[in-house]
């Protein structure tokens, strides 16, 4: 499971598939350059969806850090990880992989197949366990390195939130 | 008029003796203060409060006032906040008696009415035509009136004893000071309609410019310049109900409200001519006179709602500091005019300029948080150290929330105070005409939100917008903070209180806005 996590972003073997039309049964393989660009897409997109998520938490809110916001802050940390463990059912599963050449027979060389759903858990899993980490973390750094200053609005008025004031109930 | 409020600026460096005289100038230290805990006040407000009527209501709500406002300074001092709000100092310039009473002299006579207090009965013999003339000046019910009870509408008595105030010691000491510090200036408000105030106001204005002459050998004090002489006469703004009986319970007479227009116009000469000693007077006054609610004479049943004339003449008060005095090249006695444009009274009709307005509403903002998160309702927070966790501007002033625990003396002080200063202005919206600075309609700051804490100014589309609470203010004490970072701890808290709220009030209500909109 950790190792799932770690490296749920890398492709770590090749990866088969059942083989489209009258291979039916037989397994082929995906090229292991369109598995990683898939991959990389995936990793591209979450980091985007979670800053945005960040940016938007901050940025909208229109008052000073109060209890309220920390509710929506955890609100926004629990859309977090769901888009996390979304977005690589969407990514992938819709990525066009590529066949490898020979596999499934030279006809089917660089037709587009796709990723199974048990493929794709393990990241979904492993992409949501990393949103839970990177959205605390990445409110800490925005808070801390740009809401030093009024400029950065949001971070600067929000920046006890999450440290010192997670705890929406302590108030 | 202008006002001008920033540090070192004409307001704030100045020291002014207020010289309230009778019920009305009595009322008008009441706006005064809470004018001075908004932040608007001189460096120094001395105060002489004159009243032969020390019993009396408006007396009553004064001192009361007075010594919150001094006991709150003084907790606010100890944690080394001095400016800002609540930041001028007042000082009692009577002493310990607080308020001086012209037959003070006499007060261990068990018998106050007039014709006793002036040996009436000794006017025998040779004396006889002193006494017949006294007889014949004054009616029956007049010379029985009894004196602790106030002049009554009839100020030629009252002239005889202010005269008292040259023999004074602290008055003697006052000119000794204004030679001393020649920045001082002197102020004073009475009515000229009723009894107390009208004696009173060209007596103390000649007295002060008259000075002290010296007696048996001893040195006089010369007056003080007219250009430093300042007061406002307040012409009928009220009138009574029809009382019960025609007399007073003595048997003297109670103030005539038929009578209120003729006094007024039959004393506007000496103040026009300028035989009073004013260097600049304020006249004010209301074409539609308000009835009060009672018709007492004196004593503590003799309770008024504030009126905004009361608060005009604490701004003619503060104008008159902010200009450092009338031109001392000008001829006196200057006058300044201003008018209500309608019934009823609103921001624009505020004598000030933008800039004491917009200080005026930051104020109002401030008192406001006080009552809402700090002591929401006047009352403690328990949770208080919780909420503020984390706040950006407590973290940038270096306190924490245990702090305001440790300045629970100052802060219940100023929680008090701004009660009080929330009654007030609260009674001024519900007054008839209406002060409508404010449209809170009687409700407790808790249920008010800073967004609709000013009347007549909203931002256009902004009703379908999230509604405001306390920590919307705070957006704006977080920048404030950020700009007076070098000053932390209490005193710095203070700062960000002013400079914040201001900055909210200057965002949220923009002179842009629509000026009789809902608020």
């Amino acid at each position: 499971m950790l190792q799932s996590v770690i490296y749920a972003w890398k492709v770590t073997g090749s990866i088969s598939v059942n083989c489209p039309g009258g291979f039916s049964g037989k397994s082929g393989y995906v090229l292991r350059k369109s598995v990683e660009a898939a991959y990389h897409l995936n990793a591209l997109a979450w980091v985007v969806a979670i800053v945005l998520l960040v940016l938007a938490c901050y940025l909208t809110a229109q008052a000073s850090l109060d209890r309220g916001f920390v509710v929506k802050w955890w609100m926004y940390w629990a859309a977090a990880v769901l888009v996390g463990f979304l977005l690589p059912l969407a990514v992938l599963s819709l990525a066009p992989l590529k066949l490898a050449a020979g596999s499934c027979g030279a006809a089917r060389a660089g037709m587009p197949v796709h990723m199974s759903f048990t493929q794709i858990f393990p990241s979904m899993v492993a992409w949501a366990i990393w949103a839970l980490a990177a959205f605390p973390l990445l409110s800490w750094l925005f808070t801390r390195l740009a809401g030093w200053h009024p400029a950065s609005r949001g971070f600067f008025h929000y920046r006890g939130c999450p440290w010192p004031r997670w705890n929406p109930f302590a108030s | 008029m202008s006002l001008a409020h920033d540090d070192g600026s004409a307001t704030a460096g100045q020291t002014l003796t207020f010289l309230a005289l009778g019920g009305s100038g009595m009322r008008a230290v009441e706006p005064l203060l809470h004018l001075c805990a908004l932040g608007l006040g001189p460096r120094q407000l001395r105060l002489v409060l004159i009243d032969p009527d020390q019993s009396n209501a408006a007396v009553k709500r004064a001192t009361e006032l007075i010594d919150l406002y001094v006991r709150t300074r003084r907790a606010l001092a100890e944690g080394g906040a001095v400016t800002g709000y609540l930041g001028t100092e007042v000082v009692d310039a009577v002493g310990s008696d607080r308020v001086w009473s012209p037959i003070a002299d006499d007060e261990n006579l068990p018998d106050a009415r007039f014709a006793t207090r002036v040996d009436r009965t000794l006017m025998r013999g040779q004396g006889e035509p002193l006494g017949n003339l006294f007889d014949l000046l004054y009616a029956e019910r007049v010379r029985r009136m009894d004196l602790g009870m106030g002049f009554r509408g009839v100020p030629s008595i009252g002239t005889v004893f202010m005269n008292r105030l040259r023999e004074e010691a602290f008055f003697a000491q006052m000119l000794a000071n204004a030679q001393a510090n020649t920045e001082t200036l002197f102020f004073a408000v009475g009515s000229i309609f009723g009894g107390t105030g009208s004696a009173a106001f060209p007596v103390v204005g000649r007295a002060l410019a008259d000075g002290v002459r010296g007696q048996g050998g001893a040195n006089g004090i010369a007056g003080v310049p007219l250009h430093r002489i300042g007061g406002a006469v307040l012409l009928p703004y009220f009138t009574l109900p029809a009382p019960a009986t025609p007399d007073a319970p003595d048997g003297g007479p109670r103030p005539e409200t038929t009578l209120f227009a003729q006094n007024a116009a039959a004393a506007m000469p000496t103040y026009t001519a300028g035989h009073a000693g004013y260097g600049a007077l304020y006249v004010l006054g209301d074409a539609m006179p308000r009835e009060q609610d009672g018709n007492e004479v004196g004593g503590e049943r003799q309770q008024n709602r504030a009126h905004y004339v009361e608060l005009f003449a604490a701004l003619a008060a503060l104008d008159f500091a902010a200009g450092g005095g009338a031109d001392p090249a000008g001829r006196f006695p200057l006058f300044r005019a201003t008018a209500v444009a309608g019934k009823e009274v609103r921001w624009g009709d505020l004598p000030m300029d933008d800039a004491a307005r917009r200080r005026l509403m930051g104020g109002i903002v401030a008192a406001h948080t006080v009552l809402t998160l700090f002591r929401p309702d006047g009352a403690s927070n328990p949770a208080l150290h919780d909420e503020l966790r984390g706040v950006t501007w407590l973290r940038l002033l270096k306190l924490e929330g245990r702090a305001f625990q440790e300045r629970s003396a100052a802060l219940d002080g100023l929680a008090r105070f701004y009660a009080r200063t929330w009654a007030w202005l609260s009674e001024l919206e519900r007054s008839d005409p209406g002060c409508h600075l404010t449209r809170w309609e009687g409700r407790a700051p808790t249920q008010v939100r800073p967004d609709e804490l000013i009347a007549g100014h909203h931002l256009p589309g902004s009703a379908g917008r999230r509604q405001h609470h306390v920590f919307h203010v705070f957006r704006h004490w977080n920048e404030a903070a950020f700009r007076r970072r070098a000053e932390t701890g209490f005193p710095g808290f203070l700062q960000t209180m002013r400079d914040g709220s201001e900055a909210y009030a200057r965002a949220r209500f923009p002179e842009s806005s629509h000026p009789n909109g809902a608020a």
